[in-house]
C-alpha cells in the first residue's frame, strides 16, 4: 500500500486514500497530458515482452471511466503493444482535485519530475488554489511550487521541447528567466545547431547584461562625480555679481575684474576639454 | 552635517540603519547637474533589480549602487528631487549589502516606476510646460516644438496629489505638501494619459555612509561594523 502522507492534506481527504488492486479495461481508462509520441518504442516492445510489470495508479472519475494518476506513457505504450488490460491500483480519492495532489506526492516519493510537478501545479492554479494551499496539500514548499512556475515563462517551442524531454529541466530554468525576444534567440539557434548548452544561454546573457550596463555608463558620464564646483567655478560666479554692480565707467574697477572673469572661463573650458 | 533632522518622505531614519548620504554644502553644485535628462529606461530584469532593497552593479570597474525610489513614499518623482534639493540625500542600504565594494567612485543611481513617460509629446499639446531642469537646447520647445526625447521638465507637470490648485502665468499650479516642506508644481494636464516606465532620473556620488545610533542599547554596532567595510567615512549619527 502505498504510504500517502495524510497529516498536511488539509485540503486533500482527511481519510488515507483507499486503493485496490484490479486489471482495468484500456479502452476505460482516459489519458491526458501524454501522446502516443512520447512514448519509447522500447517501451512498447518491453511491455508486448513482458506485460506491464508495475501498476500503473488510476483514479474513477465515473461507473466506469478511471484516469490516470501515474503511469500515463506505461498505459499509452500497453495500448500500443495491443494489450486489451492492464494492472492498476485504483484508489479513492474525495475532495478537490485529489489526483494533481497526488501526482505531486508521487513525484515527491519517486525523485522529483519538475515537468509533471508544473503541470499539476498549473491545474490546481487553474482550479483557482494558492501557492500555499498547493504547499499545504502535497508538502512541497513554496520555493519550490514557484521555482515550477517559472518554467511556465518558456515560449512555446521551448516549452514543447521541455515537455518532449528534449530540454533539460535544469537549461529550461535558465531559459525561462530570460525575456521571450531571447529565448526566441535561443530557440533559433536550437534549431540551426541542434543543440542548446549552458555556454550558450550564457553568451546571451552576456550579451545582455552588457546591453543593460550601457545606459548606467551614459547617466554617470552624464552626471558629475563630486559634488561641489572647482574654485573657478565658484569664483567666476562670485566675479559676476561683482561685476554687476560696478559700473562700467569705473573702468579702473570694472576692465580687471572683467578680464579675469575671461581668463577663469578660459580655465575651465580647457579643464573641461 | 547631519542629514537626518527632516522627516522625509519615506520617514524618520531608523536607529542602526545604514544611510548612504550627499550632502549640502553652499559652494555645491545644483541639483540640476545630478539629474539625467532625458531619463534612461532600463532592463530591470536584466540588472535583478527589485522595487524592494538595492542592487550593486559594476560599470566600468567601479561598484555602483542602484535603488528604486518606492512610489508609496514618493508619488511623484519631483517630490523626491525637491526633498534632495532642500535637504540632501539620504538612502538606507541593507545590512547585508557587500560594502566593501563601496568607494569613493561609487555612485548611487535612483529609479523611480514614473521617471519616464512614453507619450510625453502629449504633454505639449495646448500647454506650456516648465523649462528643461538642465538647459539642453534639444529640449527648447520654443526652438524646437516638435519633443524628439521626453524632458526632466515634466517630473513637475504631471504632479499629483497637489493641492491648492490655481493659474499662474497661464500654468495650472498646484502645492504640493510633503512631511517636511512643500513645492509647487504642475498638475497632469486634463486629456493626458501617460504610460509610464522604469527610469534612471538621477546619479549622485556618495559623500559618506551614515549609521542612527540606537540609544536603546541596539544595534548600530553591528551596523558600524558592516558599513566599515566601504572605502567611505562612516559618520555614526543621532537621528
Amino acid at each position: 500500500m502505498i504510504d500517502y502522507p495524510t497529516e498536511q492534506l488539509a485540503l486533500a481527504p482527511e481519510a488515507p486514500v483507499k486503493a485496490h488492486n484490479r486489471k482495468v479495461p484500456l479502452r476505460r481508462i482516459v489519458v491526458e497530458g501524454a501522446t502516443v509520441e512520447q512514448v519509447d518504442r522500447d517501451l512498447v516492445d518491453s511491455i508486448r515482452e513482458l506485460g506491464v510489470l508495475e501498476p500503473v495508479i488510476l483514479q474513477q472519475v465515473e461507473a466506469d471511466v478511471f484516469e490516470v494518476i501515474d503511469g500515463r506513457r506505461r498505459t499509452l505504450a500497453a495500448r500500443e503493444a495491443g494489450l486489451k488490460s492492464i494492472p492498476a491500483r485504483v484508489v479513492e480519492i474525495s475532495g478537490w482535485l485529489g489526483q494533481e495532489v497526488l501526482s505531486i506526492l508521487l513525484n515527491e516519493q519517486r525523485g522529483p519530475n519538475p515537468y509533471s510537478e508544473l503541470l499539476a501545479i498549473e491545474r490546481l492554479m487553474a482550479a483557482g488554489k494558492t501557492e500555499r494551499d498547493i504547499a499545504k496539500a502535497t508538502g512541497m514548499d513554496v520555493a519550490t511550487i514557484r521555482k515550477r512556475l517559472k518554467l511556465t515563462r518558456l515560449i512555446p517551442e521551448l516549452r514543447a521541447n521541455l515537455e518532449t524531454g528534449v530540454l533539460k529541466v535544469s537549461l529550461a530554468e535558465q531559459v525561462a528567466v530570460l525575456p521571450e525576444a531571447l529565448q526566441a534567440q535561443l530557440s533559433e539557434k536550437w534549431t540551426v545547431s541542434g543543440k542548446l548548452t549552458s555556454a550558450d544561454i550564457h553568451a546571451v546573457r552576456e550579451v545582455r547584461q552588457a546591453e543593460a550596463t550601457a545606459p548606467l555608463i551614459e547617466v554617470i558620464a552624464q552626471t558629475p562625480a563630486t559634488t561641489t564646483r572647482g574654485w573657478h567655478e565658484s569664483v567666476t560666479g562670485l566675479l559676476k555679481q561683482a561685476i554687476d554692480l560696478i559700473p562700467e565707467d569705473e573702468g579702473w574697477a570694472w576692465t580687471p575684474l572683467v578680464e579675469l572673469s575671461h581668463q577663469l572661463q578660459a580655465a575651465i573650458q580647457e579643464a573641461a576639454s | 552635517m547631519s542629514l537626518g533632522s527632516a522627516v522625509r518622505g519615506c520617514g524618520n531614519r531608523v536607529k542602526g540603519g545604514i544611510y548612504a548620504e550627499c550632502g549640502l554644502s553652499a559652494n555645491g553644485r545644483p541639483i540640476e547637474d545630478f539629474l539625467v535628462d532625458p531619463p534612461a529606461k532600463v532592463d530591470a530584469q536584466a540588472l535583478g533589480l527589485s522595487d524592494i532593497g538595492v542592487k550593486l552593479v559594476q560599470v566600468n570597474g567601479t561598484w555602483n549602487v542602484l535603488d528604486i525610489v518606492g512610489q508609496d513614499s514618493y508619488p511623484n518623482v519631483a517630490d523626491f528631487v525637491e526633498e534632495v534639493r532642500r535637504f540632501g540625500l539620504s538612502r538606507r542600504l541593507p545590512r547585508s549589502l557587500d560594502f566593501s565594494k563601496l568607494t569613493p567612485e561609487s555612485r548611487i543611481i535612483l529609479l523611480h516606476r514614473r521617471a519616464y513617460i512614453e507619450n510625453f509629446d502629449d504633454y505639449y499639446e495646448g500647454n506650456v510646460v516648465d523649462p528643461c531642469p538642465k538647459n539642453l537646447p534639444q529640449h527648447d520647445w520654443s526652438a524646437a516644438p516638435t519633443p524628439v526625447t521626453m524632458c526632466a521638465s515634466l517630473w513637475w507637470s504631471d504632479v499629483q496629489g497637489g493641492v491648492n490648485e490655481s493659474w499662474a502665468s497661464g500654468l495650472r499650479t498646484v502645492t504640493r505638501r510633503m512631511p517636511s516642506f512643500e513645492y509647487t508644481a504642475h498638475p497632469r494636464p486634463d486629456g493626458a494619459d501617460p504610460r509610464y516606465s522604469l527610469a534612471i532620473f538621477a546619479s549622485f556620488p556618495i559623500h559618506n555612509l551614515a549609521v542612527i545610533r540606537d540609544r536603546d542599547g541596539g544595534s548600530d554596532e553591528e551596523a558600524l561594523q558592516a558599513a566599515s567595510h566601504a572605502s567611505l567615512p562612516v559618520n555614526l549619527e543621532d537621528e
